[in-house]
This record gives structure tokens, C-alpha cells and sequence, in this order.
């Protein structure tokens, strides 16, 4: 299921597959194999990773078990639950750690990876000309956090209505995204929804930061300034992505959206006081 | 043999009376036993509707309509064929709006200008409070419903009027498509969008003047477009043309009175 991605193989996919074989002829021949995670980080995408630990934990034991007992005149069964075991998750050795590893060790996972996605779309580098490598391992978590938090910090700036702020302030954040990608796609554009979601909302951390100064620094004519470098910055940082994704002849229908969301999120920024 | 994929077909039948395997033998102990699609395929393999290959027609009239490809043909444009578009909602008197847009009417046009003016709406109608006030040396808080209540309006009235107009030309059985109609309507909202930053010049004759330029070009490009169409629909015709002219007229001077005409010192907008 997770294959069904047609975007080149990460290096760390390839070497999974290449893995399994591996496994699966070490269990034809021999006891049980070791099964090293591939990537120590977070369970495989695009799956449902609940049953899996169950159906790990149980297999395991087993597997373990038996082949001491039946010598490899029982190479199918054990292969069966091996493939079974391996299918079930990519890095089926990690999954039941999640269920028992420390809280502290989750939020740092989902931390570091908010962290390693934002280098990688608001700031230069190297990666950023190629999209299906810009954001592999996207997750809502961040643009969730974000959206979130610039709809707390205008309602905090805010004089009056400040839940009324708030609420305009996430719709527009969370059905912008929404519409944007729909837009997108209905144009005829090649791009993975929540991929896309996840790219719009980590663009908006530039207007985060703004935001935050905007709070703390009243004066007209520094919001201006701050609101106009943000803004820039975040249009700078979703228009490799969303311009790679459309023809050349409706590049402009696709981008103008875009401009137009974070320009009204940039003027809300400037208005409340 | 069938040869399905990727797979060789097994041409000698050395399995005697038997089915050919499936997947065959060869495949063993690689994992690409299933049918993948082919590395440089799009991302399209992993939508539900990629387009006009899609069950759309075949499938229930209504599930068909929840797939985005049932409105991919409503977004066939080019960024050429938009600012054409756009360009000709500024000439009403030359009437060729409708037999241009009749074979690809399209809904993007409708959709982003009526966003795009409701932000500048309410960001221009804000801005003009805000020097108001300041000239007055009077404290101002921005009002978030400006926001609220100009898409309340615009979308509104792209949405509705055309519906009600669809449902009038269809009982007096001069039936017009009702995406071109969304079409004809969202692209004339397109004037009020200089007509609004032009609003920020503080002259009050200059702001109605604005509105009524605006408006009266808009109710022209709604109605002449329409005119030779509803000629058709028997004598009631110039009743529902100036109808329709008439109800652009007042969503401009709506527009001018509730977003543009600014009190200060009372509790403003």
C-alpha cells in the first residue's frame, strides 16, 4: 500500500524492499533474522500502523519460537509470518517501541521532523528545485501548529471580537489550503493533497514570525515593512512547488491564489492592532 | 498466452494440462511481484478521478458529482483565455462575452474574482476607515465583520442571482446554461475591482461617481450579453433584462453605501 506512491523511491524505501528479500531467503535457510528498522523514525507512511504492532507482537514470540523447535522443514509458515510480520510494517521492530517509548521521545520524533521540514521548504536549499524531494516525509502536525498559532497571536493583537478574529483567521488559513489544492488540481495540476496541504501550511511560518512582531511592536510604518519581507518570503517559499505542478500555459492561475491568500492573511496581520 | 503488465507470456505450455501460474515463477523472491505503475508516472495513478478517463457519467448521477473530475471541464482555461476574458467584461457594449464563453464557460474566472474582491473590499473599505478616523485624530478598531459580511454579499449574490435568473428563463422556456450564467456574472463583478481602489479618494461625489460608473458598465455587460438570448423568451423579455440590469445597479450602490460612505464618531462601520 505504501507503494502505490509514484514518485521515484526515497533511499531509505529502496533499501527496505531489498531488506525484506533479504529476510525472507535468511528465513528460507535459517532461524529467526533479525529485523533491524531501516529508518529509527516514524512508523511508514500513508498506513494504518495500529494492527501492525499487535500482529508483530504476536507473530514475534512465535517466530522466535519455532524454528529451534522445527528445523527449516518448516520454511513456509515461518516465511509466511515473516512476510506477515514485515508487511505488516516497514520498520515493524520499531512500532511497538511507539506504543511504549516515552511521551518525551514521540514529541522530540515530531519535533525534529516539523523542524527538518521547515529547513527544508522556508529556507534555501539545495533540495528546494525538486518537489517530490522537497517534502518526502510531510506531516500535518506542523501546519496545524502554525495555523493555530497565528490565529492565537491575531486574536491576542486583537482589541475587540477577538474570537470572531480567531475564527475568520483559521477558516481562511484552513479552507484557503484546502481550496488552494483543489484548485490545483482541478487546473489539471499534478500534486498529492496533503503533501500540498502540508507545504501550504509550513509556508506560513514566515508570517508566524511576523505576526509575533507585529504583536509586540505597534507602530504602523514597522508593520508595514515586517507584513511586506514576510509575506515575500512566504510566496518565495511555496512557488518552486506549486509552479512545478501545473503546465506552463496556467502557471499564473495556479500562483495567483496563492499571492492572494497570504497577501489577505499579510493585510489581517497589518489591520488588527 | 494473455500478457498482462509487465509479465512475458508463457508461450510453451511445459506445465502439461495445468493453469499457467500466476504470478508466474519467474517473479519468485522479488517483492515486484505486483503490477507497479512505471517510475515516471504522474501522481495522477493515485487519484480517484484523474480526469475525463474517469466513471464519471457511467457511475450515479449524484456520486459522479463528488469527484473533482466531474468539474475538471469547468476549469479548461489558460491564463490567455482568463484575461481575455477579464478584458472583454470591460467593453459591455461589444456583447460577444456569451458566444466566446458558450463551448468552455468556465468557473475559475467567477470563483477568484469574487474572492479576490472580497478581500479588496474589505481590505480598501478598512483602509479608508482608518484614515478617516485618523484625520479626525479618532481611535479605530478594525471591524472583522467587514470581512464576514462582504463574502457574505458577493458570494452571495454570484451564487443566487443566476440561479433565480436559470430558474425565470427556464419557465418562460428560453433556457440558458446555467454555468455560463454563473460565468457571465462572476466575470462582471471584475470592474468593482479597480472601482474599489479607486474608492480611496476621499471625495464623496468622487466615490459615488466611481460606484455609478461601475455599476452601469457591470448591469450593461449582464444584460446586453443576455438581451439577444432572452429576446426569445416571448414579450416579458425587456421586463427581466431590466430586472437584471437594474440588480447589478443596487449590488454597486449597496456595495458603496455599506462598505465605502464612513461615519466618524459614531459606531463605526
Amino acid at each position: 500500500m505504501p507503494y502505490g506512491d509514484t514518485i521515484p523511491l526515497h533511499a531509505s524505501s529502496q533499501s527496505d524492499i531489498d531488506e525484506i528479500e533479504n529476510l525472507i531467503n535468511a528465513s528460507i535457510q535459517s532461524g529467526p533474522a533479525t529485523v533491524h528498522p531501516t529508518r529509527p523514525l516514524s512508523p511508514p507512511r500513508a498506513s494504518i500502523p495500529v494492527s501492525s504492532p499487535f500482529v508483530a507482537s504476536e507473530i514475534s514470540p512465535q517466530a522466535y519460537q519455532k524454528p529451534p523447535l522445527v528445523p527449516p522443514g518448516v520454511p513456509p509458515p515461518a516465511s509466511a509470518a515473516h512476510r506477515q510480520n514485515v508487511g505488516g510494517g516497514v520498520g515493524f521492530g520499531a512500532s511497538p517501541n511507539t506504543l511504549t517509548e516515552p511521551v518525551w521521545d514521540t514529541v522530540k520524533r515530531d519535533l525534529s521532523r516539523i523542524i527538518s521540514n521547515l529547513k527544508l521548504v522556508v529556507f534555501p536549499n539545495p533540495n528546494r528545485e525538486d518537489p517530490g524531494k522537497a517534502l518526502r516525509d510531510w506531516d500535518l502536525w506542523g501546519p496545524f501548529f502554525f495555523i493555530i498559532f497565528l490565529g492565537l497571536t491575531l486574536s491576542w493583537s486583537a482589541s475587540v471580537k477577538k474570537s470572531e478574529v480567531f475564527a475568520v483567521a483559521f477558516a481562511v488559513l484552513a479552507a484557503g489550503a484546502v481550496i488552494l489544492t483543489l484548485n490545483v488540481l482541478l487546473l489539471g495540476g499534478h500534486i498529492i493533497f496533503f503533501q500540498s496541504l502540508s507545504l501550504l501550511g509550513y509556508c506560513l511560518f514566515p508570517l508566524d514570525a511576523g505576526a509575533v512582531i507585529c504583536m509586540l511592536k505597534n507602530n504602523a510604518i514597522i508593520k508595514l515593512v515586517v507584513v511586506s519581507i514576510t509575506l515575500v518570503w512566504s510566496s518565495w517559499a511555496a512557488y518552486p512547488f506549486i509552479s512545478a505542478a501545473v503546465g506552463p500555459r496556467r502557471k499564473a492561475l495556479a500562483l495567483y491564489p496563492v499571492f492572494l491568500m497570504y497577501i489577505s492573511v499579510g493585510f489581517l496581520i497589518i489591520a488588527i492592532d | 498466452m494473455m500478457s498482462s503488465g509487465g509479465y512475458t507470456t508463457i508461450d510453451d505450455q511445459k506445465i502439461s494440462g495445468s493453469v499457467p501460474t500466476f504470478p508466474p515463477s519467474e517473479a519468485q523472491g522479488k517483492i515486484s511481484g505486483v503490477f507497479r505503475p512505471p517510475p515516471d508516472a504522474d501522481d495522477t495513478f493515485s487519484k480517484p478521478a484523474p480526469g475525463s478517463s474517469s466513471d464519471g457519467p457511467q457511475t450515479g448521477g449524484w456520486m459522479s458529482r463528488l469527484t473533482i473530475g466531474s468539474y475538471k471541464p469547468y476549469f479548461d482555461v489558460d491564463t490567455s483565455d482568463v484575461l481575455e476574458r477579464i478584458k472583454d467584461s470591460l467593453f459591455p457594449f461589444k456583447a460577444t462575452f456569451t458566444e466566446k464563453t458558450a463551448n468552455n464557460p468556465d468557473l475559475y474566472g467567477p470563483f477568484w474574482i469574487c474572492t479576490t474582491l472580497i478581500f479588496v473590499v474589505a481590505a480598501i473599505s478598512a483602509f479608508v476607515a482608518y484614515l478617516a478616523h485618523k484625520w479626525q485624530k479618532k481611535a479605530w478598531d478594525y471591524d472583522i465583520s467587514l470581512v464576514t459580511w462582504s463574502a457574505g454579499i458577493f458570494y452571495g449574490y454570484v451564487s443566487l442571482v443566476p440561479l433565480g435568473l436559470y430558474l425565470i428563463l427556464k419557465y418562460f422556456s428560453a433556457p440558458s446554461g446555467l454555468v455560463q450564467l454563473w460565468c457571465l456574472y462572476g466575470y462582471s463583478l471584475f470592474i468593482f475591482i479597480p472601482a474599489s481602489c479607486l474608492s480611496v479618494v476621499p471625495v464623496e461625489v468622487f466615490r459615488w461617481v466611481v460606484a455609478g460608473v461601475a455599476g452601469f458598465t457591470s448591469a450593461a455587460f449582464v444584460a446586453l450579453n443576455l438581451r439577444t438570448h432572452i429576446m426569445s423568451a416571448g414579450e416579458r423579455w425587456f421586463l427581466i433584462v431590466a430586472g437584471i440590469f437594474f440588480l447589478q445597479l443596487a449590488l454597486a450602490v449597496v456595495v458603496k453605501f455599506y462598505f465605502f460612505t464612513i461615519t466618524v464618531g459614531a459606531s463605526s462601520s
